[in-house]
C-alpha cells in the first residue's frame, strides 16, 4: 500500500473530478445565427434564429423580446421551425429613446429550459419620419421589468465565440495560477538557500523553476489552441502572449545561468539571485504593463477577467476545484523531479 | 558610504578619462551604426526614427555596460571587498553607467538629428522618458553585467539574459516616445511614467538585497 500525504489523496480525488465535469456538463442554450442584423422601424420585421442546444418545440411558451437599455418590445408571433431553428416577428414601433434614433438592440428570449440573450443582436436602422410619429410609438416600448423564467438545468453559459471551447477555462487558466504559485515557491527556496546555504534548498528551487516553466509552456499551448478557436490564429502577436513568451525567455536565462558555470555553490548562488531578480521582475511583466495595451485577453484592454460574464456560479464549482488540483498537481511533479535528481546525483 | 561611492565613481571616471578606450570606441560604434543608417534609409519618418531611436541605444546600453565588471583587474575586485562596502561598489558602478549612458544618448539623439531630424514634439515628455529609462537599463544591467562576471564572462550571457528583463521598461519607454512624437494618442501616458519608475524603485531596492550575496566570492 503506498503511502500518499493528505494533500495528493486532495488532487487524486479532484483531477477526475475536474476532467469528468469539465468535458461532461452540457453546455447551457445559445443563439449562435441571427439575421438579418438590421430592422426597421414602424414595419414588420422577421428575424430567423439559429439556436445552439436548444429545444424548441411547437406549442411551448416560448417569448422574445428585443431590448434597449430599460425599453423593450415582445415579439407579436414565433415560428418554430424545428428545435435548434425558429422566425421571430417583429413589429418595431419607433426608436425607444427619442434622444437617439438608431442604436444596438439586443434578443431576450424565455424558453421552459431557462433565458436566452444575445447582446447587441441587430441594428435599428436610421429612418427619417416626422417627430410626431416619434413621440406617439415611443409610447409603445415597454419598460416594465422583464419576467423570465430561470436556467432549470445544470449547464456551463454558453457564450458567443467561445461555445464550448469555454471548457478551456478549467484546463488554461490554473496552469497559469499553478506556474505563478511554482516560481513563488522557487523563490523562497533560493531564499532559504541565500540564507542558510543548504544546497538541496537550491536543488529544490531547481525543480519547482523547472516544472513551472512545464506548466507556463503547457498554458501558452492551450492558450494558443484556444486562440486559434476564438481569435482565429495560433499566434495573433497579442501582447498578452508576447509577455508569457517573454516571461518563459527570462526563465530560460535560469537555466542558462545555472549550465555555464561548474562549481555547485557558485551556481546555487549565483542563479538563486537571479531567481529572485527575474520573480520580482516577472510582476509588472505580467501584471501591468498588459493592462495598458489594446488586447484580446480577458483582463485587458477594458476586457473583464473572471467576471460575471466570464464566470458564472457553475462553472466555478469546476473552475476553483481545477486552480487547486493543478496547484497541487505542480508541487507534487517537482517534488518527484528533486528526488529523483537527488538519487541521480548519489549514483553518478 | 556616500563618500565611498564617489571615491568609486572618481576612480572609474579617471580611469576612463586616462585611456578614453571605453568611451571612443562606444561613440566610434555609434556614428558608424547612423552612417550606415544615412545611407541605408537616406530619409526616415516619424515612426521608423524612434524605433531607430530605440535600436541604437538597447545596443549602447548593452555594449557599454557589458564590460563594467569584467574590465577592473580579477584581483582588483578582492581589493574592493577589503576596503567597501557591496553596496557603494554597485551604486559607483551603477551611477558611473548612468552618466555614461546619458553621454552616449545625447550623442546618439544629436547624431540623430544631424543626420536625419529629430522629431519630437513633446520635449519635457521625452527628456523625462529617456532619463528615466537609462536609469532603470543601467540599475538592471549593471547587475546582469555582475551575473554574467561571475559566470565566467561569456559574451552572449549579457545579451540573453538582458534582453527579456529590460523588456518591461522597453515596451512602456517606446510607447512614452511614440506619445512624445504625437504619433498615438494617449492622454494615460502618465500610468506608463509611473510604471517605469516602479520598475527603477523595484530593481533599486532587490538590488540592495541581492548585490552583497552576489559580490562575495
Amino acid at each position: 500500500m503506498v503511502k500518499l500525504s493528505w494533500w495528493k489523496w486532495i488532487f487524486i480525488l479532484l483531477m477526475p473530478y475536474v476532467i469528468l465535469m469539465g468535458f461532461l456538463v452540457p453546455l447551457g442554450q445559445g443563439i449562435t445565427e441571427l439575421s438579418p442584423y438590421v430592422v426597421y422601424p414602424l414595419k414588420t420585421n422577421k428575424l430567423d434564429i439559429v439556436g445552439y442546444n436548444t429545444r424548441f418545440t411547437e406549442g411551448q411558451s416560448i417569448r422574445a423580446w428585443l431590448k434597449q437599455g430599460d425599453y423593450h418590445i415582445e415579439a407579436d408571433n414565433i415560428i418554430v421551425r424545428d428545435e435548434r431553428h425558429a422566425s421571430l416577428i417583429f413589429t418595431i414601433p419607433g426608436f425607444p429613446d427619442t434622444s437617439k434614433n438608431d442604436g444596438d438592440l439586443s434578443l431576450v428570449m424565455d424558453t421552459p429550459d431557462g433565458p436566452l440573450v444575445l447582446p447587441s443582436a441587430v441594428n435599428l436602422a436610421a429612418v427619417k419620419y416626422p417627430d410626431s410619429l416619434a413621440l406617439i410609438s415611443s409610447q409603445k416600448w415597454s419598460t416594465n421589468k422583464l419576467a423570465v423564467r430561470a436556467e432549470s438545468n445544470f449547464n456551463f453559459p454558453f457564450r458567443n465565440i467561445l461555445g464550448e471551447t469555454i471548457r478551456n477555462t478549467y484546463f488554461h487558466v490554473p496552469l497559469w495560477f499553478a506556474m505563478i504559485l511554482l516560481f513563488f515557491i522557487s523563490v523562497l527556496k533560493s531564499i532559504r538557500y541565500l540564507q542558510k546555504k543548504q544546497i538541496e534548498d537550491d536543488a529544490k528551487a531547481e525543480s519547482f523553476v523547472l516544472i513551472g516553466v512545464l506548466f507556463g509552456i503547457l498554458g501558452t499551448v492551450t492558450g494558443s489552441i484556444w486562440a486559434k478557436f476564438t481569435w482565429g490564429s495560433f499566434w495573433s502577436f497579442d501582447v498578452k502572449q508576447n509577455m508569457a513568451a517573454i516571461s518563459l525567455l527570462i526563465y530560460g536565462g535560469y537555466f542558462i545561468i545555472r549550465n555555464s558555470l561548474q562549481d555547485p555553490d557558485a551556481k546555487a548562488r549565483v542563479s538563486g539571485v537571479y531567481n529572485v531578480f527575474a520573480f520580482v521582475l516577472l510582476i509588472p511583466l505580467i501584471f501591468i504593463i498588459p493592462r495598458r495595451y489594446d488586447s484580446l485577453h480577458p483582463g485587458n484592454g477594458g476586457n473583464p477577467a473572471l467576471g460575471s460574464q466570464d464566470l458564472d456560479n457553475t462553472m466555478r464549482i469546476v473552475f476553483y476545484p481545477a486552480v487547486i488540483a493543478y496547484m497541487i498537481c505542480g508541487i507534487w511533479i517537482a517534488q518527484l523531479r528533486y528526488r529523483i535528481k537527488l538519487i541521480y546525483n548519489n549514483i553518478y | 558610504m556616500v563618500r565611498e561611492i564617489l571615491g568609486l565613481l572618481l576612480k572609474d571616471v579617471k580611469t576612463e578619462w586616462r585611456n578614453k578606450q571605453a568611451i571612443s570606441s562606444i561613440a566610434l560604434y555609434l556614428f558608424s551604426i547612423i552612417l550606415v543608417l544615412y545611407y541605408a534609409l537616406v530619409r526616415i519618418d516619424r515612426m521608423i526614427w524612434s524605433g531607430v531611436l530605440w535600436l541604437v541605444l538597447i545596443f549602447l546600453a548593452i555594449n557599454t555596460i557589458t564590460v563594467s565588471f569584467s574590465r577592473d583587474v580579477k584581483h582588483r575586485h578582492w581589493y574592493f571587498y577589503t576596503l567597501t562596502h557591496p553596496l557603494s561598489v554597485y551604486f559607483s558602478k551603477a551611477v558611473y553607467n548612468l552618466i555614461l549612458l546619458l553621454v552616449l544618448d545625447t550623442l546618439a539623439i544629436l547624431l540623430l538629428g544631424l543626420f536625419f531630424n529629430i522629431p519630437v514634439v513633446d520635449w519635457p515628455l521625452f527628456l523625462i522618458t529617456m532619463f528615466l529609462c537609462t536609469s532603470a537599463i543601467s540599475l538592471i544591467l549593471t547587475f546582469v553585467s555582475l551575473i554574467s562576471a561571475k559566470t565566467g564572462d561569456q559574451p552572449v550571457l549579457m545579451t540573453i539574459l538582458s534582453t527579456p528583463l529590460l523588456f518591461p521598461v522597453l515596451m512602456s519607454g517606446s510607447r512614452l516616445c511614440l506619445v512624445s512624437l504625437r504619433l498615438i494618442q494617449d492622454s494615460n501616458y502618465f500610468k506608463d511614467v509611473l510604471s517605469i519608475l516602479a520598475i527603477n524603485m523595484i530593481t533599486f531596492a532587490l538590488t540592495v538585497f541581492l548585490f552583497p550575496i552576489l559580490w562575495r566570492d
